[in-house]
Parts: structure tokens; C-alpha cells; sequence
């Protein structure tokens, strides 16, 4: 029985390999193992707009109206093992109006690789951290323009035989925002994890730098708080353009698979636009 | 005067003749597929100075590159541009004009201040284009350098290489 379980997730297993899919691993919700180009700066857009009353709760101290966040982010390589992000955010969230939040950064190191030809295997180690003017109001501590906070993990990442997968392990504290109450009966120990998977639709054959790249994804993005064990797993299928190779277009629709914790919102459609310098300094 | 100027054509018919012993210098990188990542690869090797133009096979990730006459090509440099782009070198060949080059075991070759130490080859006599390839570490996959560490007597120094046919 189980030789015959095996024999099938074989089957499946080189099927995948014989369709011969090219993957990617710019992933529009994770970051993967591997670095951008050292001396190279991105710089990227991203509008998130997430439809009214999605929160399984009743929220009555949230924007009642559609809540949407803008964020602004500059990214650097600084070189083949380290690179920086820094970003703004603006939201209405936790207001009526449409206001300044705060910022960010991101740091990662790439601390393994294993390079073959179109494949490979990393290993990177990230700190991530936030600095925010909001109310806190929910539980789920997050870095992405509501909560103050740090956090740090590992990302593995594979790319074999034209497969990518990526995966995330990390740990969040939630720390006190600024001009904010103090954090009453919020718990800010978070595990957060991630699973992505990727993969080119066209073109088929590479041929020029000119040629648009489309690129399938679908994440799956988990959260864990320590303390009252409230979790939940959002799904997020995305479509990829890129443009002359250096011109990222990523729409995103992330919602809640299944989840017990206070939320502000379950589901959020994204739209991100990135452009890449390379070689942008000496 | 009209010899000075017959001279002076011969002279120049001369120079045009001498052909650079550096075809061109084909690269495979490794560890990636997308075309950005290339991208990234290409507008790096774009920057060494020595370089007059790239080809590019998207598909196998292969650059040729077309080198400048009579200048000392830095392989070290080239090695470490894919790296900085966040990937590896999966071989590094060099397109080179011989002219009878008589090789035996542990033959040397010097161009332009780079010598070039041939490992685990056959005697024999090569004459016009052909390509050998380096050997160091970095410059194949750390597999197949295993195979060459034991035979490989000098480190990778500039300007100083190990190569095979």
C-alpha cells in the first residue's frame, strides 16, 4: 500500500519534471533565499485595497468605509551576500482619512548556495522591523504597516529542474507603537510561516530581453501566536508580468483558507509595480 | 618617398593581419532561468573594461564574450561580476587562435601576462581555434572541481589559471 502511495508520488513527481515548466521565484508576498544583484537598486509600489466588512469580527473601531494601504519601497543589493529594504506606509485603516503610518526595513543575508545549471538550492536569513503611529487593535501582529515590531527567520529555497518552491520560518514580537496604548490584552509573540510555489506561463522560449515574462504563483502564508494560539492561513494566487526584464507587474487576490485569530481584514487584493536599476552606482 | 609609402601600406596591411589570439571567451552561468536574473548578469559583465561586446542564449544562460585587442583579460573579474549578480559560473571556455602549440602534460601557455596551466591533457599539436576551458575553483561546479583539486598544483592566482581541453 504504501510502496504503491510512493509509486504514485513518483509519477506525479517526473510528470512534473516532464512538463518542463520554467518557475520563478520573485514572489509577490515572500521573499525568496536568493539576493538581487549587488549594486542594484528596485524600487516598487504597492497599493493593497481590501473590500469592506472581510473581518469575521466585529470591528466596530476600524474604518468602516473600504480600507486601502499604499506603500512605498526602495530596495538595494549591497552585495552577493547582503541586501537592504526600507519602506513608507500610508493607509486609512485605522481612521477615517487616508494617513502617513509609518516605515520599515528589511535585511538579508544569503548564507548558502548550491548552484547548477537552472537550479539551485539557498538558504538566507532575514531581520525585518517596523516602526508605526496606529492604534493597535488586533491581534495579529504584522509588520506590514499596522503593528510596530521586529522579526527574524530563514528562508529555503528551491529551484530543480525548472520547479521553484520557497519557504519561510520566523518569529515576530510585537512592540508598542508609537503615541499608541499600551498593548493590552494583545499577545505579540507570532511564528509566521510560508510556503510559495512559482512558475513561467510565457514565453516559452527565451529568446530576447524584450520579450514580456507572465508568471504564475500561488502562496501560502500562516501565522501562529505563541501565547493564545489564535492562527490562521491565507491563500494568495497571483499573475506576474515582467516587462524588458527589469519592469515587475504583480496583481495579487490573498483570503483566508481557514483562521481563529482577530483580523482587520481576510481578504486583499494587491497590485505592486517594480523597477529595477542595475548597476545603479559604483 | 614613394617607398615610405609602400612601407607605410605594407606596415598597415601588417598590423590588420595580426589576428588577436582571443576568439572569444564562452560563459555558463549557474543557478538560474529567468530572464531578469540574466539580465542582471549581462548589465554586470557589461561593466568589465576589457569586454567589447556580449551574445547572449537566454535559453542555456550562455554569454559569449567578444574581447578588446591586446588587453590582459582578467577571468578572476569576470568570475566574480556573475557573482555579485547573485549566481555562479558553470563553465568558462576560452576561444583561442593557436599556432602549432606544441602541448604536452603539463604545457604552459602565456598571452597578454596570462599563463595558462594545462591539466590532464594528451600530447599534441593544436593549431587554430580552439577551445580550452578553466578548471579552477569557482569556475566549474564544486563537483566537478573536486575531480581537478587533486591535480591542480598551483591555487587560482590572477592572472594565473589551470585549464583543460
Amino acid at each position: 500500500m504504501l510502496l504503491c502511495k510512493i509509486n504514485s508520488s513518483l509519477f506525479y513527481l517526473i510528470l512534473l519534471f516532464s512538463l518542463k515548466v520554467y518557475s520563478q521565484e520573485l514572489y509577490p508576498l515572500t521573499e525568496p533565499a536568493s539576493n538581487m544583484a549587488a549594486k542594484s537598486i528596485g524600487i516598487r509600489l504597492n497599493y493593497e485595497f481590501m473590500p469592506s466588512a472581510t473581518s469575521p469580527h466585529n470591528l466596530t473601531y476600524a474604518n468602516s468605509s473600504t480600507m486601502f494601504r499604499t506603500s512605498v519601497e526602495a530596495m538595494i543589493g549591497i552585495n552577493k551576500k547582503w541586501m537592504a529594504h526600507a519602506i513608507i506606509f500610508s493607509s486609512n485603516m485605522h481612521q477615517q482619512n487616508f494617513k502617513f503610518e509609518g516605515g520599515g526595513f528589511y535585511l538579508k543575508y544569503r548564507l548558502f548556495s548550491i548552484d547548477n545549471i537552472k537550479s539551485h538550492f539557498r538558504i538566507a536569513l532575514y531581520g525585518k522591523g517596523a516602526l508605526v503611529a496606529n492604534k493597535i487593535h488586533v491581534n495579529e501582529i504584522n509588520l506590514g504597516g499596522d503593528n510596530s515590531g521586529l522579526g527574524t527567520g530563514i528562508i529555503l529555497t528551491q529551484l530543480l529542474h525548472k520547479t521553484a518552491l520557497s519557504a519561510t520560518f520566523g518569529y515576530i514580537k510585537g512592540l508598542e507603537n508609537i503615541n499608541a496604548d499600551i498593548l493590552e490584552n494583545i499577545n505579540t509573540d507570532v511564528l509566521n510561516y510560508s510556503l510559495s510555489i512559482g512558475q513561467l506561463l510565457l514565453p516559452l522560449n527565451y529568446v530576447n530581453y524584450n520579450q514580456p515574462n507572465f508568471n504564475l504563483y500561488c502562496e501560502f502564508l500562516g501565522k501562529i501566536n505563541t501565547n493564545n494560539k489564535e492562527n490562521y492561513l491565507d491563500i494568495a494566487p497571483a499573475l506576474q508580468c515582467i516587462l524588458n526584464s527589469v519592469f515587475r507587474i504583480d496583481l495579487v487576490y490573498k483570503y483566508q483558507l481557514y483562521g481563529n485569530m482577530t483580523r482587520l481584514n481576510t481578504r486583499t487584493i494587491s497590485l505592486r509595480l517594480e523597477y529595477n536599476f542595475f548597476n545603479a552606482y559604483k | 618617398m614613394k617607398s615610405l609609402k609602400i612601407i607605410i601600406i605594407i606596415m598597415l596591411f601588417f598590423t590588420k593581419t595580426i589576428k588577436a589570439q582571443y576568439i572569444k571567451v564562452e560563459l555558463q552561468a549557474a543557478g538560474l532561468t529567468c530572464s531578469m536574473c540574466s539580465k542582471s548578469i549581462h548589465k554586470q559583465l557589461k561593466t568589465l573594461s576589457f569586454v567589447d561586446s556580449i551574445s547572449v542564449n537566454l535559453d542555456k544562460a550562455t554569454f559569449i564574450l567578444f574581447l578588446k585587442n591586446n588587453q590582459t583579460i582578467d577571468f578572476i573579474a569576470v568570475k566574480s561580476k556573475v557573482e555579485d549578480a547573485g549566481f555562479s559560473v558553470a563553465s568558462l571556455k576560452v576561444f583561442y587562435n593557436f599556432n602549432k602549440f606544441n602541448l604536452e602534460s603539463n604545457s604552459t601557455l602565456s598571452y597578454n601576462q596570462s599563463t595558462f596551466n594545462f591539466i590532464n591533457t594528451k600530447s599534441q599539436i593544436l593549431n587554430g581555434v580552439i577551445a580550452f576551458k578553466l578548471i579552477d575553483k569557482g569556475f566549474v561546479n564544486a563537483k566537478e572541481f573536486k575531480k581537478y583539486a587533486t591535480i591542480i598544483k598551483s591555487n587560482l592566482e590572477k592572472n594565473n589559471y589551470n585549464v583543460t581541453l
